[in-house]
C-alpha cells in the first residue's frame, strides 16, 4: 500500500481511498474531489519538502506533506 | 426586507459580484479567504427591497476554519429567502459539490456560473445544467452588466423550495440509521453520514449523542456520500460541458517562482522592489512634490494669522493644525503606493505561492504558511491584517498570527523612519529602514518560536490550499485601489489625527490649573512626560517630549511625528525643518546621539500598536490574549531598544568592529549550545534502543 507521500514527481497515480485519524481532514479531501478512482499527480515540492503541490481534477492544490499519508493510492502508475 | 445569501467556494468571485450588484467597494483579492466576515447591503429591484449578504468562501457545509464557521452558521440560521450560489467555471465540478450540499438542505438556489478568466476549462451548456439540477442557471461574464440585471429579475421569483430529493441519494443505503432514528428527516441521515459535528452541535445535540450517531454509520460513510455526489457531478459535467484539457492555475512562471533555489530570492527581490519604489524613487518624489505644494498653501494663511497678534490662535493653527498635520499629509503618496503594491500582490495570485514557499520556514517557528498573507498585509495596516488571521484553522495559530501582526512595520510608521532617521543618517537611512523592517520580522519569528514552545503550541495544523491562476490587475481596479486608499488616508488625517493633534496641543499648552503657557513649560503633558521620562533613561531618551510623543502615538502612529513637529514649533510641511530641529540641543525634542535615535526607532517599531489594532485584537482573540500581547510588546520593545542603544553606544565609543565581533561570538555561542542540546537529545534516543518515534 503506497500513499501519495511516496509517489514520484510528475507521475499520475490512481487514488484508492482516503484514510486517516483527523475526520475533518478526511472530509475536506473528499470534498475537494480526492475520491477513489481519481487521477492524481505531484507537480512540485517546497524547498524543505514540507508541502507538496498536487494536481487533481484539473486544478492545483497545495497540501502539507504529513497529510499526504491520508491519500492511499492503487499501486501502479497510470 | 428579503434576505439573499451569497455563497460559494473560496476565490470564486463572490465579493466582486457583491460589489457589482450592490455598487459597493468591498475588499477583493486573488487568494483563498479574502472575505472573513459577513457583509450586508440593501438594494432594490423595482419596488422589492432586498438585502444581499456576502459570506466567506466554503467548500461544503462542514466548516474547517473560523471564517468557514461564519458562513456555515449564516446558512443554518435559515433567515434567508434565497441563496445565490456563485461557481467558478474553471473549477465547475468542485464548485457544484457545494451546490449539491445546499440542494440537499432544500435551499432555494439561483446558480451563477462565473466566467472570471478568458481562457476557460469548461464550455458550459446552461440549459443542460439547468435541466440536470432543476434550478435556474445564469452564466456571468464579469464585463457584461446585462446578466446582473437578469439575476436581479430572477430574485423576484417566488420562493421555490425543492420537494423531490436528489436522485443520487436513492442509491445510498441509510437503513442502519433508519432503524435507530425512525422519525428523522433525510437531512439528518445525510449529516450523520457526513459526520458533520458542527451541524449536530448547532442543533443542540450533546457530545455523547453525536458520538453515538457516528458509531452507527458505516466507517467509510463520508466516502460513500462523497463518491455518490461526485459520480452524479461527473455525469452532469459530461452532459452539460465540453472540457478543455489544461490544468487550472498552472503557469510557466511557477517554474521560476517555485524553483527550489530561486523561490526565496525571487520573493525577496519582489519585496525589495516594492519597498524601494515606495520609500525612495516614486514615493519620495511625489512626497516632496506634495510637501512643497502644501507649504505653498499654508504659508500665506499663517502669514495672515501672525498679523492678528494673538499667540494662542497662531500657535493653535501653526502647530496643531498645519505643522504636524501637513507633514503627515505629505506622506500620502508613499502610504498609498505601499497599499497599492500590496493589492497588486493580492490580485496576482502570487501570495498563495508565497504561502507554499514559506510553509517550510514558518512551520519551524510554529506558524502556518497561510500566516504569510496576514503578515504581509501587516506591512500595510495591522488593523485590517489582524482580522485576516481568521484564515487559520487552528485556534493557537490564529492567536499567534494576530499577535505577531503588529511587529510587521505598518505604513503609519513610514513618517517616523523617514523624518527622524533621515535627520541623523541622511542617505544611508535606506539601510536603517531595511534593518528596521528586518528586525520586525526577526522579532516576530522569535516570539512565535517562544510562544510555540510555551503558551501556544500549535499541533495538527492543516495546510490545504488551492492554487489560483496568475491574473493581471485591470486599470479600473488600479484606479479603485488608489482612490480607496487616498480616501481612507485623508479621512484618517482629517478625523483621528486632527483631533489627536488638538488634544496634544491643548495638553502641552495648559497647566493643570488651566493656565495658558506659550512655551509649554509646566504644561500637563510636560508634567506627565517628566514623570515617565526617567524610565526611558536606560534606552537613551530621557526627554519628556519624546515620551509624550510615544504616548500620543498609542492612538495612531502618525501622531508621533506630528507631535514632535508641534513640540519643536515647526509650522510648515517641510520635512527637512523637523529633521534639522531634532539635531539642535536647544529644541524641546532633541536626540543626543545616533544611538538614542536608533533606540527610539526600534521602540516605535516594536511597542504597542494603535488603538484601532488593539480593539481589533480584542474582537478577534479576546481580552486575555490582547493584554498578554500588549505586555509582550512593551517588554520586547524596551529590551530590544536597550540592547540596540547599548550596542550603538558601544560602536560609537569603541568603533563598529569590536561590536560586530562580540555579536558574532554571541551568535556562535548560541549555535554551539543548540548543537550540544541536539546531540544530548540524540544520545538519549540511542539509549532508548531506537524505539522513540523519531528514529524508529
Amino acid at each position: 500500500m503506497i500513499t501519495l507521500k511516496d509517489a514520484k514527481l510528475n507521475k499520475y497515480y490512481k487514488i484508492s481511498h482516503i484514510l486517516g485519524d483527523n475526520l475533518k481532514v478526511v472530509r475536506r479531501f473528499l470534498e475537494l474531489g480526492l475520491v477513489g478512482g481519481q487521477k492524481v499527480r505531484i507537480v512540485n515540492k517546497s524547498i524543505l519538502k514540507k508541502v507538496y503541490l498536487i494536481e487533481i481534477r484539473g486544478y492545483l492544490l497545495s497540501i502539507k506533506t504529513s497529510l499526504l499519508n491520508y491519500i492511499i493510492l492503487e499501486g501502479d502508475v497510470v | 426586507m428579503r434576505e439573499v445569501l451569497l455563497v460559494g467556494n473560496p476565490n470564486s468571485g463572490k465579493t466582486t459580484f457583491f460589489n457589482s450588484l450592490t455598487k459597493s467597494d468591498e475588499h477583493i483579492g486573488n487568494w483563498h479567504g479574502v472575505t472573513v466576515e459577513e457583509k450586508k447591503k440593501a438594494f432594490k429591484v423595482g419596488n422589492d427591497e432586498f438585502v444581499l449578504v456576502d459570506t466567506p468562501g466554503i467548500y461544503s457545509l462542514a466548516p474547517l476554519s473560523f471564517e468557514e464557521e461564519v458562513s456555515f452558521k449564516l446558512i443554518e440560521k435559515k433567515k434567508h429567502e434565497k441563496i445565490i450560489n456563485i461557481c467558478d467555471l474553471n473549477n465547475l465540478q468542485r464548485n457544484l459539490y457545494l451546490t449539491l450540499c445546499l440542494l440537499e438542505e432544500g435551499e432555494d438556489i439561483l446558480l451563477v456560473v462565473n466566467e472570471i478568466d478568458k481562457k476557460v476549462k469548461f464550455k458550459l451548456n446552461t440549459k443542460e445544467l439547468e435541466r440536470c439540477l432543476d434550478i435556474p442557471v445564469i452564466l456571468l461574464d464579469a464585463e457584461n452588466k446585462k446578466e446582473i440585471d437578469k439575476i436581479k429579475d430572477r430574485l423576484k421569483d417566488k420562493p421555490n423550495k425543492r420537494k423531490k430529493p436528489l436522485k443520487y441519494l436513492d442509491k445510498i443505503d441509510f437503513s442502519c440509521l433508519k432503524s435507530h432514528f425512525k422519525d428523522k428527516d433525510l437531512i439528518f441521515y445525510i449529516k450523520a453520514f457526513e459526520k458533520n459535528e458542527s451541524f449536530f452541535k448547532l442543533k443542540g445535540f450533546t457530545d455523547e449523542e453525536i458520538k453515538k450517531i457516528f458509531e452507527i454509520v458505516p466507517v467509510n460513510s463520508m466516502e460513500i456520500l462523497a463518491n455518490a455526489r461526485y459520480s452524479f457531478l461527473d455525469e452532469i459535467i459530461e452532459i452539460s460541458c465540453a472540457e478543455n484539457n489544461f490544468v487550472y492555475g498552472q503557469s510557466k512562471f511557477d517554474k521560476i517562482l517555485l524553483n527550489k533555489f530561486l523561490a526565496l530570492p525571487c520573493f525577496l527581490i519582489i519585496l525589495s522592489i516594492i519597498f524601494y519604489l515606495t520609500f525612495f524613487s516614486i514615493g519620495a518624489f511625489f512626497s516632496d512634490l506634495l510637501s512643497s505644494f502644501l507649504e505653498l498653501i499654508t504659508s500665506p494663511i499663517l502669514d495672515a494669522l501672525s498679523e492678528l497678534n494673538n499667540s494662542f490662535l497662531y500657535n493653535f493653527f501653526a502647530d496643531a493644525v498645519f505643522g504636524g498635520l501637513s507633514t503627515v499629509l505629505s506622506f500620502l503618496p508613499q502610504v498609498v503606493l505601499l497599499f497599492f503594491f500590496l493589492s497588486l500582490l493580492e490580485d496576482s495570485g502570487y501570495i498563495t505561492r508565497v504561502a507554499f514557499i514559506f510553509e517550510d520556514i514558518l512551520g519551524k517557528v510554529g506558524l502556518s504558511g497561510k500566516s504569510i498573507y496576514t503578515l504581509l498585509m501587516g506591512f500595510g495596516c495591522s488593523t485590517t491584517a489582524i482580522m485576516t488571521a481568521r484564515n487559520m484553522d487552528n485556534k493557537n495559530s490564529k492567536i499567534k498570527t494576530a499577535l505577531l501582526c503588529p511587529y510587521m512595520s505598518c505604513s503609519a510608521k513610514i513618517p517616523i523612519y523617514t523624518v527622524i532617521g533621515g535627520a541623523f543618517f541622511g542617505a544611508s537611512n535606506i539601510f536603517v529602514i531595511i534593518g528596521l523592517y528586518l528586525l520586525g520580522v526577526v522579532v516576530a519569528l522569535s516570539i512565535s518560536k517562544i510562544l510555540d514552545v510555551t503558551l501556544l503550541k500549535s499541533d495538527n495544523q492543516t495546510f490545504i490550499l488551492e492554487f489560483p491562476p496568475y491574473r493581471w490587475t485591470s486599470m479600473k481596479r488600479v484606479y479603485k485601489i488608489l482612490s480607496k486608499n487616498v480616501k481612507s488616508f485623508l479621512v484618517k488625517v482629517g478625523s483621528v489625527m486632527i483631533s489627536m493633534n488638538i488634544i496634544v496641543f491643548l495638553l502641552s499648552s495648559f497647566t493643570f490649573s488651566f493656565k495658558y503657557v506659550e512655551d509649554g513649560s509646566g504644561s500637563m503633558l510636560e508634567s506627565i512626560g517628566k514623570f515617565l521620562a526617567p524610565a526611558f533613561e536606560p534606552v537613551g531618551f530621557n526627554n519628556w517630549a519624546i515620551v509624550s510623543a510615544l504616548l500620543a502615538g498609542l492612538v495612531a502612529k502618525e501622531v508621533v511625528v506630528s507631535s514632535i513637529a508641534m513640540f519643536n514649533g515647526i509650522d510648515s510641511s517641510a520635512i527637512k525643518l523637523i529633521s534639522s530641529s531634532i539635531l539642535l540641543p536647544t529644541s524641546v525634542v532633541y536626540f543626543a546621539s545616533k544611538a538614542s535615535v536608533l533606540s527610539f526607532l526600534v521602540f516605535c517599531l516594536l511597542y504597542t500598536p494603535c488603538l484601532a489594532s488593539i480593539s481589533m485584537m480584542l474582537q478577534e482573540i479576546g481580552k486575555k490574549w490582547t493584554i498578554i500581547g500588549i505586555l509582550i510588546q512593551l517588554f520586547v520593545a524596551y529590551i530590544v531598544s536597550f540592547i540596540v542603544y547599548n550596542l550603538a553606544l558601544g560602536a560609537e565609543i569603541f568603533g563598529i568592529l569590536p561590536i560586530i565581533l562580540t555579536l558574532l561570538s554571541i551568535i556562535l555561542m548560541i549555535v554551539a549550545v543548540c548543537f550540544v542540546f541536539r546531540f544530548v537529545k540524540y544520545k538519549k534516543c540511542a539509549r532508548c534502543k531506537n524505539l522513540c518515534d523519531k528514529h524508529k
